[in-house]
């Protein structure tokens, strides 16, 4: 299977790394503008073709599968080109941070048959996979509320990079963070009904560094999240999730999960416990920045061989979106929004 | 049969690290990360038969030394072992900022006289995009904050092993091999999650390091693809394997880790990071009075 890697900044190297040393998967091609990485690649990898320009690269190579993770204002673009040549796709999230061009992708790949992934990689720390199977078994019973944190130590001072201009990336700390939490959230308890949220800027001029989000599942399950990539003490971006429901709580992030329970139920041992994630390490084929990363390239690249489309894919992506939008659009109106997925 | 363990204390602890849990390490940073408190935990570990610290190049790391310098000895009583460069740092910044940016940043911290040093030696080649010189260039920078300390293992940080073994790029292995032991004159390592790969590779392109860092422990963390592969990798190894992760981030207890480790004959050295005085008492003195049987 052929693959080819557009944009080897922080992201594109992990996966051409992983992708690299999976069976079955040939890393043919890269596209990179940076001079320092791309010659990197020229003098170092006999086997891969560099080039400048994502469109060249797709006429003179039989592409398989791309990986689109350049920043986020050119997902779409390259995933519409990656249409009209027939190319399945992986692209980093979020899709975009223009409501209209996830709309236009969509309409697209409606059209097409070629398969599609975007890269919400927490889904494979194994943790919140655990997680979602307690859930599965309704260990918490009639769930009524999750709160919702991510947080990270990043920005204290005014940013100079492409997060910071919205141009490029489309927004701020609940774009950028917030899709990954949202997206989790979608997976455990289905669509969301109405958003509200408020959002700040610190040292950003450009794009918000903290947000506060409230907003409704259409199960009436109430939700909140909390984001920030200002927060001291967090070395590592982390997702906390406190869910609560009539047979008691879980809160978990990327290390632990810890339960208590009113009444014990099948599925469990115990009806107050934490559980380490070193529970579950389970070791992978090749580990460059974490064992999750690996695990979703493994998912994409199995969902592709068996002609199975993977369900973290544009159209469940665009559910993210579509709550990120009209979080966005409540802050101008200062109330709740119903969110109107994309058809 | 228990043998006698050589032991380095781990920096992870001391920078707000903690594979168990991070919110354990946000309530302990206050503490851990004082550095009168370091330099207590570094004594004490002395106290108790450890003579090598291993650090790995956090953006503290340089005040750190300072301190240490500054207000002990202890700096020529122990041997350093670093882990360098700080790529994810790097591509971080790259990747936010671009390449004039993070260098201008990372020139930055270094002294006038020091940078045109650096500058002169690998200067033409970051202006001709060559990543090699640009590679020595980082572990320079790296190395200044070390100066005046006794160094006696460089290591090649695991992400950029790691995405050496990943890419298949035999030369990052090389140059920095060959840039250590050259300007250096010091013994070159490397860290990685991924030892059998790395056993593979340095057979295949003849590249061999003398000593690894890797993980082992009882449970298989962080040993990939498994446990079982890592264990038959270390018999097919050469040189010699110091163990991380002993305790899987302290998931499993010292007794338990030293009883696997006890079956892995090939593993006399540890390392171990510890941010509290008492742990560390603890830990290094049970593990020098393992009875020798």
């Amino acid at each position: 299977m052929n693959v080819a890697v557009i944009g080897l900044g922080k992201m594109g190297l992990l996966h051409a790394g992983i992708l690299n040393s999976l069976k079955d998967v040939n890393l043919i091609a890269i596209t990179e503008k940076e001079k320092l990485i791309s010659n990197y690649i020229k003098s170092s990898l006999d086997n891969v073709k560099v080039y400048e320009d994502y469109e060249k690269m797709f006429e003179s190579e039989n592409i398989d599968l791309a990986y689109i993770t350049t920043p986020v204002s050119t997902h779409v673009p390259i995933a519409l080109a990656c249409i009209n040549n027939k190319i399945s796709f992986f692209m980093e999230k979020p899709i975009s941070g223009n409501f209209n061009e996830t709309k236009k992708l969509c309409s697209e790949l409606k059209k097409s048959n070629i398969q599609h992934y975007v890269g919400f990689n927490r889904r494979f720390i194994d943790t919140f996979v655990k997680v979602k199977s307690l859930l599965d078994l309704k260990v918490l019973g009639q769930i009524d509320t999750v709160k919702s944190t991510m947080y990270a130590a990043n920005v204290f001072s005014k940013p100079k990079g492409w997060r910071s201009n919205k141009k490029i990336s489309g927004g701020g700390v609940l774009l950028d963070f917030g899709s990954h939490v949202i997206d989790l959230l979608h997976w455990y308890f289905g669509d969301i009904k109405d958003v509200s949220a408020k959002i700040r800027s610190i040292y950003s001029e450009d794009v918000e560094d903290e947000a506060e989000v409230q907003f409704n599942f259409v199960n009436n399950i109430k939700g909140s999240l909390s984001t920030s990539w200002s927060k001291k003490g967090y070395r590592l971006p982390e997702i906390t999730l406190e869910i609560n429901g009539d047979n008691g709580q879980i809160i978990v992030n990327e290390d632990c999960i810890k339960i208590a329970l009113k009444k014990l139920v099948p599925g469990l041992e115990k009806q107050e416990d934490t559980i380490y994630k070193q529970t579950f390490c389970t070791g992978v084929p090749i580990d460059i920045g974490g064992a999750d990363y690996t695990k979703e390239d493994i998912h994409v690249i199995s969902a592709f061989t068996n002609n199975k489309q993977s369900l973290v894919n544009v159209f469940e992506a665009s559910k993210v979106q579509s709550v990120i939008h009209y979080a966005y659009e409540s802050v101008k109106s200062n109330s709740f929004l119903k969110v109107k997925y994309i058809e | 049969m228990n043998k006698k363990y050589s032991v380095f204390l781990g920096d992870n602890p001391f920078f707000g690290v903690n594979h168990l849990s991070q919110e354990i390490a946000r309530n302990k940073s206050k503490n851990s990360q004082n550095f009168n408190n370091i330099l207590a935990v570094i004594n004490t570990a002395l106290d108790n038969g450890v003579k090598d610290v291993v650090f790995s190049t956090h953006p503290e790391l340089k005040n750190l030394i300072t301190f240490l310098k500054n207000n002990s000895n202890i700096m020529e009583r122990i041997n350093i072992h670093p882990i360098l460069p700080y790529a994810q740092g790097y591509v971080s910044k790259v990747n936010e900022n671009g390449m004039m940016n993070t260098l201008k940043d990372v020139l930055g911290s270094v002294g006038f006289r020091k940078k045109i040093q650096i500058l002169a030696k690998g200067g033409l080649g970051v202006v001709k995009n060559d990543f090699y010189d640009l590679f020595r260039v980082l572990i320079d920078i790296e190395m200044t904050k070390l100066e005046n300390s006794k160094i006696k293992t460089v290591f090649l940080h695991d992400v950029v092993t790691d995405l050496a073994l990943g890419l298949g790029v035999k030369k990052i292995l090389q140059v920095f091999k060959e840039h250590i032991e050259k300007n250096y004159k010091l013994e070159v390592g490397v860290v990685t999650k991924n030892f059998p790969l790395l056993v593979s590779k340095m057979e295949e392109w003849n590249v061999n390091f003398p000593t690894v860092m890797t993980s082992f422990n009882k449970i298989g963390f962080q040993m990939n693809p498994s446990r079982e592969s890592c264990e038959r990798s270390l018999e097919k190894y050469d040189g010699k394997v110091i163990a991380m992760s002993v305790m899987a981030g302290g998931y499993i207890g010292l007794e338990e880790s030293m009883k696997y480790l006890s079956s892995l004959p090939k593993i006399s050295t540890l390392v171990i990071g510890t941010s509290s005085v008492e742990n560390a008492k603890k830990t290094f003195s049970t593990i020098q009075n393992l009875p020798q049987q």
